[in-house]
């Protein structure tokens, strides 16, 4: 039974998918989250330590009476001076295998990639784990990969009581992406564009999926590597029409000026840096058999197919239809504009509305001193959060159904501290008592609200 | 663990007739529960939550449960203490003398009100309903101590003064405090007082609280002459043999619980006559649903709703989380009196003893 776990990057994307399903875990009594950021997710029994991979005594002590570690945290599209790109991605990976080791961690997973095999040009095969990792230089992502896999074959060798299961997944895709090279795609996937050229079948897995593998490889006392990839990578024009998106073709030189672009506004501090040789791979079609995970960690991916992965990707992300977001722009200049809560004192929230769906988003709600602001985006760390389909968010906001009715059935999911249970009903009860009543502002919350559900989301 | 009742004296659509009844049924309802071995019966103080809460003058409710039961602790609590509501002097002398009556069964908790409705009902100053609060606290419990009793405080100028009955537990009935978050509970406990939740929040929520708690109690600097270190929730709860009937009933109740509460507390207004809420029962396909999510992941532990089997998964949960009582949230408005009793009896018989 594993009561203490420690997670390096569990505030990153793979990382907040880990946390979720170790929250959920009734088992799991205290989870420690090591990462540079706070998280995204709220619990009684999570902690966080802001925390570098590159302090060795940090993870020592951070470890200790630990059953069990994930190693998440890896600098990945970040273009940074190798020198420090490698003392995070390999010297910090070393860094966390030995405290763990020195803290008689018992199961270590660590989240590898298909990046550690390199380009296999000459293969001709589907790549199943017994394929010899090939270091690629030309990729400092793919170099340190295979680095820390290199690392861990000698370790493993001296450390034999610690069981280390190392998960190879491609790209992750998720609801959120968590950095600027995923975020760009999300943006052209939105629009209906398939952002991908050339011809190569792209991989890709629902980050999910990987979290659910590594959550099984713990409980499996897992050792070893294992692949988790989608099946039937598909060919950018044939995933294109299955979709039904438009082709978005970027001529590589075009992709290498935008890259340029983006490294020249990251040093002047206003973008993070992407290294542009993420925009150099391609070229190479790659197939992987994920067969060893299914049958010994009885891994079955929600999203089994590429196809799979991109369709449950525009089932879930907000996209770009913004009426939500204009929505929730209205009500907080209102709350600006209108009188405080009287009585009302200290500060409730920040909350974390998390509304599923095209046509949704994430929104920060605080009442400082009766005072109700709402902005977008994800608090670090939340107080609490309220997680619902923006659908739902519609049919209470036009009185079709009610929260409390919501909360019974779990159709809303309210966790940590009651700020959520009351801030998300207490919006709602006010739109109520507002759109029934006489007058401009009356009139003006009605019309708000038809535009807010007017027809449906694109 | 141990199990007590919760009373809102909450009532839907009363009539003068149906508003009479149900603190007639109310008391039927303490009496059973103190025979089959519940621990205290819980009443609050509010006014003028129509509906919501019928609960204004519950020291009189109380004495004559004192008076018809045998071992069943009296809650009093939470009494509201800004004191427009009440005079820390009528408080200490009606928590002594029920003490005396009820022969050293109270429990006394104490809160600020935090209903619109009421503060402003009573003229309070809101910017002061926390300082006016503690300083009540802190000299209630003197007021049961000293044989002449002074002070002069930032709201109170009360000069030698012999403040009678005392009350007979030692060194005075244990105190309560009402709260809802950590950092709340936290400070309950550094006050030395028991803590009464709402039971909101998932369970890894609820255990944090208590952790908070605890820590905060086992450092307190307590304002009576004693420290509770008691951690209370209240959940809504309607147990029966019949599972479905239960939620069917449960459900609805509960919804109602919470439908009223929002209105009272989120509104920001002053509702009066029939609250705009849902009193019916869930519809099937949601009835379903809500039945699917008892005990799920993620799911809160607020409700004990449903057969034996189900509720004694629930307790346990609770249980797991630290709790020292359960403040059953049984009378509900909505759910008839009949299925109360039917389910003050399962609950005592059926899950009760495996907790005890």
């Amino acid at each position: 039974m594993t009561r203490r776990v420690a997670v390096t990057g569990g505030s990153g994307q793979l990382g907040t998918q880990v946390l979720r399903r170790l929250i959920d875990d009734r088992e799991v009594e205290r989870i420690l989250d090591l990462d540079r950021l706070p998280p995204l997710l709220v619990s009684g029994k999570l902690e966080y330590r802001e925390s570098d991979i590159r302090d060795r005594d940090g993870l020592r002590e951070a470890f200790k009476g630990c059953d069990a570690v994930f190693h998440l945290a890896f600098a990945v599209t970040s273009k940074l001076p190798p020198e420090v790109f490698d003392a995070i991605n390999v010297g910090g990976s070393e860094n966390v295998f030995r405290a763990a080791a020195a803290a008689d961690v018992s199961q270590i997973v660590y989240c590898s990639s298909t990046a550690a095999y390199g380009v296999v040009t000459d293969l001709g095969h589907t790549i199943d784990e017994s394929t010899p990792l090939r270091c690629q230089e030309d990729f400092p992502y793919a170099k340190a990969k295979y680095r820390v896999e290199k690392f861990l074959d000698d370790f493993e060798r001296e450390n034999p009581q610690v069981r280390i299961a190392r998960l190879r997944p491609p790209v992750l895709f998720g609801r959120d992406f968590g950095n600027p090279l995923g975020k760009t795609l999300a943006r052209s996937l939105a629009l209906g564009w398939l952002p991908l050229s050339g011809d190569d079948p792209l991989n890709v897995v629902w980050d999910q999926d990987v979290a659910d593998a590594a959550l099984l490889a713990l409980r499996r006392q897992a050792r070893g590597a294992f692949n988790l990839c989608a099946e039937e990578p598909l060919a950018p024009a044939e995933l294109a029409r299955v979709l039904g998106l438009r082709r978005q073709r970027i001529p590589k030189p075009l992709l290498w000026l935008s890259m340029a672009v983006m490294s020249g506004l990251a040093r002047l501090g206003l973008t993070e840096a992407v290294d542009p040789a993420w925009s150099r791979q391609g070229g190479v079609a790659m197939t992987f058999s994920s067969a060893r995970a299914r049958s010994e960690l009885g891994w079955e991916p929600s999203c089994p197919t590429v196809a799979d992965v991109f369709r449950r990707y525009l089932e879930v992300a907000p996209g770009r239809d913004r009426r939500v977001a204009s929505f929730f722009r209205f009500l907080d200049r209102a709350a600006r504009l209108g009188p405080p809560r009287p009585g009302a004192s200290g500060t409730l929230g920040p909350v974390h509305l998390c509304l599923t769906g095209p046509g949704g988003g994430d929104f920060i709600l605080i009442a400082e001193d009766g005072r109700l602001r709402i902005r977008e985006g994800v608090p670090r760390p939340p107080k609490s959060a309220a997680t619902l389909s923006v659908a739902l968010w519609r049919d209470l906001v036009l009185g079709k159904t009610r929260f409390p009715t919501a909360q019974m059935t779990g159709k809303v999911r309210l966790e940590g501290d009651p700020s959520a249970g009351f801030l998300v009903p207490g919006i709602l009860t006010r739109i109520r008592q507002e759109s029934s009543a006489k007058g401009f502002a009356g009139r003006l919350m009605r019309s708000q609200i038809r535009r807010l559900t007017k027809g449906e989301a694109r | 663990m141990k199990f007590s009742l919760f009373y809102e004296m909450q009532i839907s659509r009363p009539t003068r007739a149906t508003e009479a009844e149900m603190f007639h049924n109310c008391l039927a309802q303490a009496e059973l529960a103190d025979k089959l071995g519940y621990h205290c019966i819980w009443e609050v103080e509010h006014h003028g939550l129509y509906e919501y809460s019928h609960s204004s003058a519950p020291e009189i409710f109380l004495s004559f449960v004192a008076a018809r039961t045998e071992n069943v602790r009296v809650g009093h609590g939470v009494t509201l203490l800004p004191h427009r509501y009440n005079h820390p002097i009528r408080i200490a002398e009606r928590v002594a003398t029920l003490d005396v009556l009820s022969g050293g069964r109270v429990n006394w908790g104490s809160g600020k009100s935090s209903s619109l409705v009421e503060q402003q009902a009573f003229e309070n100053d809101l910017d002061t309903l926390h300082p006016q609060w503690l300083e009540a606290l802190e000299i209630i419990p003197r007021m049961w101590r000293e044989d002449v009793f002074s002070f002069k405080g930032r709201f109170f100028d009360i000069p030698a003064t012999q403040v009678v009955p005392k009350p007979v537990q030692e060194p005075h009935p244990p105190m309560f405090a009402a709260c809802s978050r950590p950092e709340t509970a936290a400070a309950v406990g550094k006050l030395g007082l028991g803590a009464l939740n709402f039971a909101f929040g998932t369970d890894d929520y609820l255990a944090e609280k208590v952790t908070e708690y605890r820590r905060a109690v086992a450092s307190a600097e307590p304002v009576g002459e004693a420290v509770t270190d008691h951690f209370a929730c209240t959940p809504a709860t309607l147990v029966l043999a019949d599972d479905r009937k239960a939620c069917n009933y449960g459900f609805r109740g509960a919804r109602f619980f919470l439908e009223s509460l929002h209105r009272y507390y989120l509104g920001g207004d002053r509702p009066t006559g029939e609250l705009d809420v849902p009193r019916d029962f869930l519809a099937d396909d949601e009835l379903d649903e809500a039945m699917a999510q008892r005990n799920a992941v993620g799911s809160q532990v607020s409700n004990i709703v449903g057969d034996p089997v189900c509720a004694r998964e629930t307790v346990a949960r609770l249980a797991a989380a630290g709790v020292d009582e359960l403040i059953l949230v049984m009378q509900m408005g909505t759910v008839p009196h009949e299925l109360v009793m039917e389910s003050i009896r399962t609950f005592g018989e059926e899950v009760l003893p495996d907790f005890s």
